[in-house]
């Protein structure tokens, strides 16, 4: 069983639910990413991944990739 | 095939594998930019064509009521799903639709033919929403009808419709973060089978992604949802939904494609002006809501225009006197007014109002009292007799059963 590290996005840009929905399933597609939860009135996203196989700089530029701003709040 | 392309391939997985289609994903950023003047007289310049055509169509009679009883809010709820809904929901489900069409898009294919490669997703796609939201129509008039709303708490719901309708304003224009809490998100596991499903290689997979719109509603669909419940019957609730989704459908099957390419600047017109549609909505939501609830100030108001007349109903004057003195006044429900709406009744003796319907008729034929918790369904060419409490002075509101048109009767020493 790998370890895996949480870490907590602040994203900027997003305008409905939907826009939550794409960034979970494009997070979700990251090779290591096992679980992305956007919660949209929030404006966050808590990522659970394992690091060695992504790094945290990748997941913020693949929510860049998608046309929205993150940045990191808590990683843990 | 380019780097970019390579990369939103693998990170932009809702509207995927389409090249087209995936650069335009970042038309989900918000676009608004208060700094752009230019974005703000486009938008107010879109919203008073739209609602002088709104108000042609009014005026040339169209939205005249005229589909039986209590149905006659249905033409402006297909107004409002025209107006607003497609809008404002294209906002949301933009990023499921692009997805449904482009999946199916032979990709060798250019210009007519590909065109007809996307009507037939398309068209799979809005049928299955307009099948869901029925259905969803149904059930929530049905779960109306279970509770048994009276007008009064039917009048509460439309205001907190449009109470939520004003949040839905102050989101859609980024006014405040607060404003981000008037929206529903599914949960995490549903929001995901969705996402997997806009990427399944189906030919029903269209479908199958519009009939799942309905776990993504809009603030204006979820206003809609609020006022089936309150419609109080599963036919009445599965005829809001299916009016308001059929009128949202044109701008889908128009834009639906297009607007995967129209980038953020018309997005940001799109949402001033579905925002001051909804604004519109919303009052007239509340305005309505405290005329079911009784509220006496507005109604008073709401009387002003709208007297056609003045009838004194006593035993001697104008009413026809019954043997025992019965008080009689006759109101004609009108599809758009109650004719007269002033009722003048002397205390102490025995009263009754005959609301008599003609030929055409809209939701003036569901006569209410709220105050006297009085409602009753009137067919075409018929009519109701309401008995009238004499025994102290004061005033006695009556109103439609969507709470549009009013009148009063007081009882007078």
């Amino acid at each position: 069983m790998s370890e895996t590290t949480q870490a907590i996005l602040h994203i900027e840009g997003m305008h409905c639910v939907s826009c939550a929905l794409a960034i979970d399933l494009t997070l979700e597609d990251l090779p290591g990413v096992r679980e992305a939860r956007t919660h949209f009135a929030r404006m966050t996203t808590a990522v659970r991944f394992d690091p060695r196989e992504v790094a945290l700089p990748a997941i913020v530029a693949a929510v860049a990739a998608t046309g929205y701003t993150a940045a990191t709040l808590v990683a843990r | 095939m380019t780097r970019r392309n390579q990369r939103t391939r693998n990170t932009a997985p809702i509207v995927p594998r389409q090249p087209r289609v995936a650069a335009a994903a970042p038309q989900h950023p918000s676009p608004l930019a208060p700094s752009a003047p230019g974005r703000w007289q486009l938008s107010a310049l879109v919203t008073g064509g739209l609602l002088l055509v709104a108000l042609g169509i009014a005026a040339a009679g169209w939205a005249g009521p005229t589909v039986g009883a209590d149905g006659g809010s249905l033409p402006l709820i297909f107004l409002t799903g025209l107006l607003a809904g497609g809008l404002s929901c294209l906002a949301v489900q933009g990023g499921l639709l692009a997805t449904a069409v482009a999946r199916h898009r032979p990709s060798a294919q250019a210009g007519l033919a590909a065109l007809a490669g996307q009507v037939a997703p398309l068209s799979l796609f809005l049928a299955a929403k307009l099948v869901a939201y029925t259905l969803l129509g149904a059930l929530l008039g049905g779960l109306g009808s279970v509770i048994g709303l009276t007008p009064v708490a039917r009048g509460w719901l439309q205001i907190a419709a449009g109470l939520f309708m004003l949040g839905v304003v102050g989101q859609l224009l980024d006014l405040h973060p607060f404003f981000r809490h008037f929206s529903l998100q599914p949960p995490h596991w549903l929001g995901r089978r969705i996402g997997r499903e806009a990427r399944r290689d189906s030919l029903i997979a269209p479908g199958v992604l519009g009939a799942m719109t309905v776990f993504l509603p809009c603030g204006i669909t979820q206003a809609m949802m609020v006022a089936a419940v309150g419609s109080g019957s599963a036919p009445r609730g599965a005829l809001i939904m299916f009016a308001f989704v059929l009128g949202t459908t044109p701008l889908f099957f128009a834009l639906g494609y297009l607007a995967t390419r129209l980038g953020t600047a018309l997005q940001g017109v799109f949402h001033r002006v579905a925002a001051a549609v909804v604004a519109v909505l919303a009052v007239v939501s509340v305005w309505a809501g405290l005329a079911l609830v009784g509220q006496p100030v507005l109604l008073g108001a709401a009387d002003a225009p709208t007297v056609a007349g003045v009838v004194v109903a006593t035993p001697g004057a104008n009413a026809t006197g019954d043997p025992g003195g019965m008080q009689e006044a006759v109101i004609r429900a009108e599809p758009r007014a109650y004719t007269p709406n002033r009722i003048r009744f002397s205390v102490g003796q025995p009263a009754r109002v005959r609301v008599v319907t003609g030929e055409r008729v809209g939701c003036t034929s569901v006569f209410t009292i709220p105050n006297l918790k009085i409602e009753r369904a009137i067919s075409r060419n018929d009519e109701t007799v309401v008995d009238i409490p004499t025994d102290r002075p004061g005033k006695i509101k009556f109103t439609c059963g969507m709470g549009m048109y009013s009148g009063v009767i007081e009882v007078v020493p």
